[in-house]
């Protein structure tokens, strides 16, 4: 009897916190779905399927070049922090070498320093060097970024997969890389999307950073189009609400490609346990 | 194939000394067991050997080198691991291939031994799966398999059977003799289970917290014990010890336990006054008055094993001492029962009371 009764409160509550999560978005679709010049109040049902505010936004937002702009910067972004992080978690996971200690703390460091802190004397210095509004600009501090989280992040997978895996592999001949390409990169494979899916988030959001270091004029971001497409439709509600749409369905995409790679990357069986 | 040596070979893990001075001669060809409980240090003379761990001390040779500071791949050894080991995103023929390729052998070469590897461990018909669609046994082979391929000096094998159950593991057993056996190769293969060591050594290395209590081949560990650690290890049920007295009249020995009174005919070795008695329960038997035996002794039953082909009985003796009798078929005798029985003479063994070391048998 409890048992049915937890189960219906059990199934009440995470119905209600699915209903918090998906409300405000099932609002943004709804509002976005209107034509242009309808009125809207509150949680409108439109009348039907008109695409008509998404193409005027796109036209009037100029998404199409800041969403490139974005790509350029996410995916430079998740490519060299993903390969640098793989590297270096692997060393600090399985080779023992002087300062090693010292060195993660500082890695270590860099993820629990707050970003905000540092993004004024990183300008200085950007501007210094003649990067400010240059995709360097906001790339590279990313890239920062991400490293700390993605070295930590693969130093634990590395020290979790099984030590016999990269012994039978020493034992067979295979050097530091092949042992890392061939073995544990393969076998860690969801581990390693998890964590550019990751990168590619929070690159992709990024609104602080490029809003401090790009002008606006050359470079555009697509959240920063995103804000600055709000500021100038404010009463057209839902031209913003496709704007956020188009800006947010890319991490969406990346989400939905790498999820269904995550199932199909589960391994198991390779190490009796 | 190479013989393996280790000359005063020494291991730290911080203040931790995992082997101790081990000094142990390999002969090429030979299947060497090393046996003992965990915390023992067999593993970690094999994780030496493999290059897997650094020595602290002394030396390792395989054949003619010292490879003391050879990298793993360099060492010309192949190793079966406890949980396998085998590359899980790869199949079956590129499990066994890694090695080879890795080592740029030709691709026809490759093949032609894979295929031999396979033919030998019955894999045929499973070169194109990955590890996880193996049962327990095959991935076994598997192992095996990777390890076979290579052709290396000497197999390094890491308790393989302890992952089967009991009647796989017989039947492995059965096929890694077999192998060796065709193939010849210096196997040094580590163990927890007396039984494994006992049935595959040509040899058997005895370890205790880090050092070699004794090495020799499975009859003469069994049967002439060093001590009282490889005596209790060594056998199953394991060697009753107990403490006794030891009285030497002339031409004969009384060995003494509260009422317990054992004469025996007079040791060709001087005796301590006291002594620890050893006596598997093979020769420990039921009493029979024309059977020779030495005693009688009586006792109470505390245990009863019936193993069907023979019964093997806990006996609490005078003065809280404590055998195991060996009865042949299904013998019916109950808890609590009054027991008479006596031992094999020649078959008693005696040990030094405080270093266990032994002394003879009377």
């Amino acid at each position: 009897m409890t048992g049915a009764i937890d189960r219906v409160l059990n199934h009440a509550l995470l119905a209600f916190f699915a209903l918090m999560a998906l409300g405000p978005i099932a609002g943004v679709v709804l509002v976005a779905l209107h034509p242009p010049d309808a009125p809207i109040s509150g949680l409108a049902l439109p009348d039907g399927l008109d695409l008509s505010s998404f193409r005027l936004a796109w036209r009037e937002g100029g998404f199409g070049h800041s969403l490139r702009s974005s790509a350029i910067i996410a995916g430079t972004t998740v490519l060299a922090s993903s390969v640098l992080a793989i590297l270096a978690g692997y060393a600090f996971a399985t080779m023992r070498f002087r300062g090693a200690t010292a060195l993660f703390y500082v890695f270590l460091f860099g993820l629990l320093m707050p970003f905000e802190a540092t993004i004024i004397p990183l300008y200085y210095d950007f501007r210094g060097l003649g990067l400010t509004d240059t995709y360097w600009a906001v790339i590279l501090p990313s890239t920062g970024l991400s490293i700390a989280f993605g070295t930590f992040w693969m130093r634990a997978f590395f020290l979790s997969a099984p030590r016999s895996l990269v012994e039978a592999a020493r034992i067979d001949g295979a050097s530091s890389l092949t042992v890392l390409l061939r073995i544990l990169l393969p076998f860690g494979r969801p581990a390693v999307l998890t964590m550019v899916l990751l990168v590619f988030m929070w690159t992709w959001n990024d609104f602080l950073l490029s809003l401090v270091m790009l002008s606006g004029q050359n470079i555009l971001t697509a959240p920063l189009s995103l804000a600055f497409f709000q500021a100038s439709r404010e009463t057209h509600i839902q031209l913003v609400a496709a704007g956020a749409i188009i800006v947010a369905a890319p991490v969406l995409a990346v989400y939905l490609v790498l999820q269904r790679q995550f199932i199909r990357g589960v391994v198991s069986g390779s190490v009796k346990l | 194939m190479a013989p393996v040596r280790f000359e005063r070979v020494h291991k730290r893990f911080g203040d931790v000394v995992a082997i101790h001075e081990l000094t142990l001669d390999i002969a090429d060809g030979e299947f060497m067991v090393l046996v003992g409980p965990s915390g023992s240090g067999k593993t970690t003379a094999l994780r030496l050997v493999a290059g897997l761990e650094a020595l602290s001390g002394g030396h390792i040779h395989i054949g003619a080198r010292c490879v003391d500071r050879l990298p793993p791949k360099r060492r010309d050894i192949a190793m079966v691991f406890q949980d396998y080991a085998l590359y899980p995103q790869m199949t079956v023929y590129d499990n066994l291939a890694f090695g080879l390729r890795v080592a740029k052998v030709p691709r026809d070469e490759i093949r032609r031994r894979v295929d031999a590897a396979a033919e030998v461990l019955g894999l045929g018909d499973l070169l194109r799966r990955k590890p996880r669609q193996l049962s327990g046994g095959q991935r076994q082979r598997v192992a095996l398999g990777r390890a076979l391929v290579r052709q290396p000096q000497a197999f390094l094998m890491d308790e393989p059977l302890s992952n089967l159950d009991a009647k796989l593991r017989v039947q492995t057993r059965g096929e890694i003799k077999r192998l060796h056996a065709e193939i010849g190769t210096t196997t040094v293969y580590v163990t927890h289970d007396q039984v494994e060591a006992m049935t595959m050594g040509d040899r058997i290395a005895v370890m205790n917290e880090g050092r070699l209590e004794q090495v020799g081949d499975p009859d003469t560990v069994y049967h002439q014990p060093a001590n009282t650690f490889v005596a209790a290890f060594v056998g199953s049920p394991a060697m009753a010890l107990n403490a006794v007295d030891v009285v030497t009249g002339d031409g004969q020995v009384t060995l003494v336990r509260d009422r317990l009174r054992l004469v025996v005919a007079r040791a060709a070795c001087d005796l301590p006054a006291r002594a620890m008695l050893g006596v598997r329960p093979e020769h420990a038997r039921l009493w029979s008055d024309d059977a020779g035996l030495v005693g009688p002794v009586d006792g109470q039953v505390e245990y009863v094993e019936a193993l069907g082909r023979e019964t093997f009985i806990g006996v609490a003796a005078p003065g809280g001492a404590r055998f195991v009798l060996e009865a042949d078929g299904a013998y019916r005798i109950r808890i609590g029962e009054h027991v008479r029985f006596g031992f094999i003479p020649g078959r008693l063994h005696v040990f030094h009371p405080d270093t266990g070391a032994a002394l003879g048998r009377l």
